[in-house]
């Protein structure tokens, strides 16, 4: 694999590049990553980088949408780390992958800790993201909607596709799911580049500062909501309280709605389900047969589905508050994510 | 599981005796002599498939549809076949039809919904071990 690489690197550099070492970074279910080490002849900087490697079409995404949405996000003056190069065949290393700098902070990358101040931060690069204008910075997302109320369908029907395309058979409490987000979607007046996976372990911070936004496999046009979300109940969830993360947001301009809230949990935990189900598919299949595919494909799909299916139950004509009951349904399952 | 090998005469080992090696083998050699933090975490969820293996017993599909199809005739709603692709179709077109606000209906809705939860919270009580290998744990952790 170092060879292989060496020889791809040397090739798009134009500088003959040997692989001096080459290290899998824990974590990373979708996308395998490496830091690497090169040994440059007659360049010097020349790394350390990152090689980030698909895994077969673990949920559904793609990292060339991904590099070329990294680099002009870049090109708009969000912290994003720099990429490099992108192999988009899978002759390489069996799987597409792209190349960018190594990024280095005080917390790590894959870590879930963040403090209030990293987060007032972060929490600013996420906004300054939000309002880059997508055209005019060249933004090549591969899903356009016709119109800003156009782009929530359209993710559900594209999460809704990549569920059905990895499953047998339907899965009725998605689809049931899927038109209840169809039939609640909130209107949007302008569409936003949304992270789709924001929060603490996508970010990389040094000294209270965000140093780079990562991990952008989900991004796509949408709703701001999404992210603060997704922010707020999937990954932040072991960093702050939930009422710490809406007194932060709040003191930093973000303010949602009871509702706006709900909705974007049953979204985000939707996309969820259908995302983990390709990891069976793909377990089963031996594409990937690494054991955390039969885990996020059977017991992670299985945790968001049934919090997902409690939402809508609790939310039957799409407003309203949440039973007790239910409510206490989430927090215990909370603690399996 | 199966029950290969669970007749006296056979000279062929269970499925049960073959997860149980693999999950005490990887637990008691493998781990102890894994340094590497990414084989560590893959270790322990190996252990928990082989622990998962072990224990998830026979796969209750079959009769989960048939369940679900039973509930739907009763209802007047029939699938295209007994298969599951038909069955689960079925049961997505009657929770994603037209709205019918009588009592009935929603408590009829409710019913088909609460079967599938059952199914759902019974798949999560056999896949618990799962999550334990996932985040990083030791199945009875």
């Amino acid at each position: 694999m170092r060879e292989r690489l060496g020889r791809f690197l040397s090739d798009v550099s134009g500088t003959a590049v040997m692989v001096t070492r080459m290290e899998r970074i824990t974590d990373g279910h979708s996308r395998a990553m490496y830091r690497v080490e090169c040994s440059p002849v007659g360049r010097d900087g020349f790394g350390p980088f990152v090689v980030r490697m698909e895994q077969g079409g673990v949920f559904g995404t793609s990292s060339a949408e991904e590099f070329g949405v990294m680099r002009a996000l870049a090109g708009a003056g969000i912290p994003v780390a720099n990429v490099r190069w992108m192999e988009a065949t899978g002759e390489v290393l069996g799987f597409p992958f792209f190349v960018m700098d190594l990024l280095t902070g005080d917390e790590a990358g894959n870590s879930r800790a963040m403090s209030r101040e990293s987060a007032v931060d972060f929490i600013r690069a996420l906004r300054k993201m939000h309002s880059v204008d997508a055209v005019s910075a060249g933004v090549p997302f591969v899903l356009r909607p016709g119109t800003p109320n156009d782009a929530t369908h359209l993710q559900i029907d594209r999460w809704a596709d990549t569920y059905r395309s990895a499953s047998p058979v339907l899965i009725p409490l998605l689809e049931e799911s899927a038109a209840w987000l169809h039939a609640n979607a909130p209107e949007l007046s302008q569409l936003a580049v949304v992270h789709g996976d924001a929060g603490p372990g996508n970010v990389v911070v040094a000294d209270g500062r965000v140093v780079a936004l990562t991990d952008f496999e989900f991004t796509h046009l949408g709703d701001p909501a999404e992210d603060w979300s997704f922010c707020v109940s999937m990954r932040g969830s072991r960093s702050m309280s939930r009422d710490a993360w809406l007194s932060v947001l709040a003191d930093n301009g973000v303010v949602l709605t009871d509702w706006q809230w709900t909705y974007w949990e049953a979204f985000n935990l939707f996309k969820g389900a259908c995302a983990n189900r390709t990891c069976l598919t793909l377990f089963q299949s031996g594409v990937n047969p690494a054991p955390n595919m039969a885990i996020i494909g059977t017991t992670l799909h299985q945790v968001f589905l049934q919090r997902l299916a409690g939402l809508i139950e609790a939310h039957p004509g799409g407003s309203g508050e949440m039973t007790t009951a239910v409510s206490d349904q989430f927090n215990s399952a909370k603690e399996h994510l | 599981m199966s029950n290969d090998g669970a007749d006296p005469g056979s000279t062929r080992p269970s499925d049960e005796a073959l997860w149980r090696s693999v999950e005490r083998t990887l637990t008691d050699v493998v781990l102890p002599a894994v340094d590497d933090a990414f084989a560590r975490s893959r270790v322990l969820q190996l252990i928990s498939l082989a622990r998962y293996g072990a224990t998830r017993g026979t796969d209750p599909t079959g009769s989960r549809v048939s369940e679900i199809r039973a509930l739907l005739r009763g209802y007047g709603v029939r699938s295209n076949g007994a298969d599951a692709a038909s069955v689960f179709a079925a049961a997505s077109d009657y929770l994603t039809g037209p709205t019918d606000d009588t009592p009935v209906a929603v408590a009829r809705r409710s019913r088909v919904r609460g079967l599938l939860l059952d199914h759902l919270a019974d798949d999560l009580a056999a896949n618990r071990v799962l999550m334990n290998g996932f985040h990083g744990r030791l199945p009875d952790a």
